[in-house]
């Protein structure tokens, strides 16, 4: 159990890096390209490099996964109820 | 001994198993219901944001209010923030402590940098634009709403509010690791609620400032 720990955490440091290139590219593209999808997508792909990577959410127990990955979801919700409304062309 | 799924979790920087729950310890497991807790908290913001933004007759064109350019170096700041904080983990995980201690330290000076920003974006909307919790910003051109002020200095100033008392967690933390009393644990359990800020600045950015 805890070397597996050990090994998930010294593969480490430039992965890392490489999620924060990856999130300030999708920042760039965000604020560039003026586009809804392109938007929606670049929340989707920088929430989950954070929550799965940078929060190591990814290595924990599938319980774990499960039960933060259900209150993510209920929260999402809260605000994606709204967004159904403004597909329906209200915006 | 009976309970191998209780003893097998986590273990403290002198070595020792804590009682866990499930093979995760309460500390983190705590950690993330309250980060749900928090999400959910943003969740409710951003939907009753969208539900106005939805009603009202008109809103004001973000980049015309807010200096997009300004926006993208404090959301830079706030990511790179993230991944040193990152680091700072796994070097703690990997017993370097006094590397543990230094990112933990550039984290916070990270998380106080984001901070005299928004001080700085407050200030050019309360001054210049003459935008209160209930006035909108006043523009010409740009339709005066005073619920963009309202949702506004809401959400950035919970949001703000969050990246406060985490700048207070991490230089606690810091100092501790400097000190040799912060474990891995210590510095992981600041380290998620920090990415947890950085979670809802997405959002926020994305939902607020650009959509």
């Amino acid at each position: 159990m805890s070397e597996q720990h050990v090994e998930h955490a010294s593969h480490g440091y430039k992965g890392y890096w490489i999620a924060w290139a990856i999130l300030l590219v999708l920042t760039l593209v965000m604020i560039n390209i003026h586009d809804r999808k392109v938007l929606l997508a670049g929340i989707a792909i920088k929430s989950f490099i954070i929550s799965l990577w940078f929060m190591h959410l990814k290595f924990e127990k599938r319980w774990l996964i499960a039960s933060v990955g259900a209150g993510f979801v209920f929260a999402l919700l809260l605000f994606f109820f709204v967004h159904f409304d403004a597909q329906l062309g209200a915006l | 001994m009976s309970s191998t799924a209780v003893t097998e979790g986590h273990h403290n920087d002198a070595g020792e198993s804590e009682p866990g729950f499930y093979g995760t310890s309460w500390q983190k497991l705590m950690m993330w219901w309250f980060i749900i807790g928090d999400a959910i908290l943003f969740g409710t913001f951003l939907g009753a944001y969208g539900y106005a933004r939805l009603s009202a007759h008109a809103w004001p064109d973000p980049s015309k209010v807010f200096s997009m350019n300004f926006i993208t170096v404090m959301t830079f700041t706030l990511i790179t923030s993230s991944a040193t904080m990152a680091t700072a983990v796994a070097a703690s995980r990997a017993k370097n402590n006094r590397m543990a201690a230094h990112f933990t330290m550039l984290t916070a000076v990270g998380g106080l940098a984001f901070l005299g920003m928004q001080v700085v974006e407050w200030h050019h909307m309360i001054v210049e634009h003459g935008a209160r919790l209930a006035v909108g910003p006043q523009i010409e051109g740009v339709p005066n709403v005073p619920m963009f002020s309202a949702f506004f200095f809401t959400i950035t100033g919970f949001h703000g509010s969050h990246v406060a008392s985490g700048v207070v967690i991490l230089f606690i933390t810091a100092i501790n690791a400097y000190r040799g009393k912060s474990g891995p644990e210590g510095v992981e359990l600041s380290g998620l609620y920090w990415h947890f800020v950085d979670l809802v600045w997405v959002f926020v950015f994305g939902t607020y400032y650009l959509l």
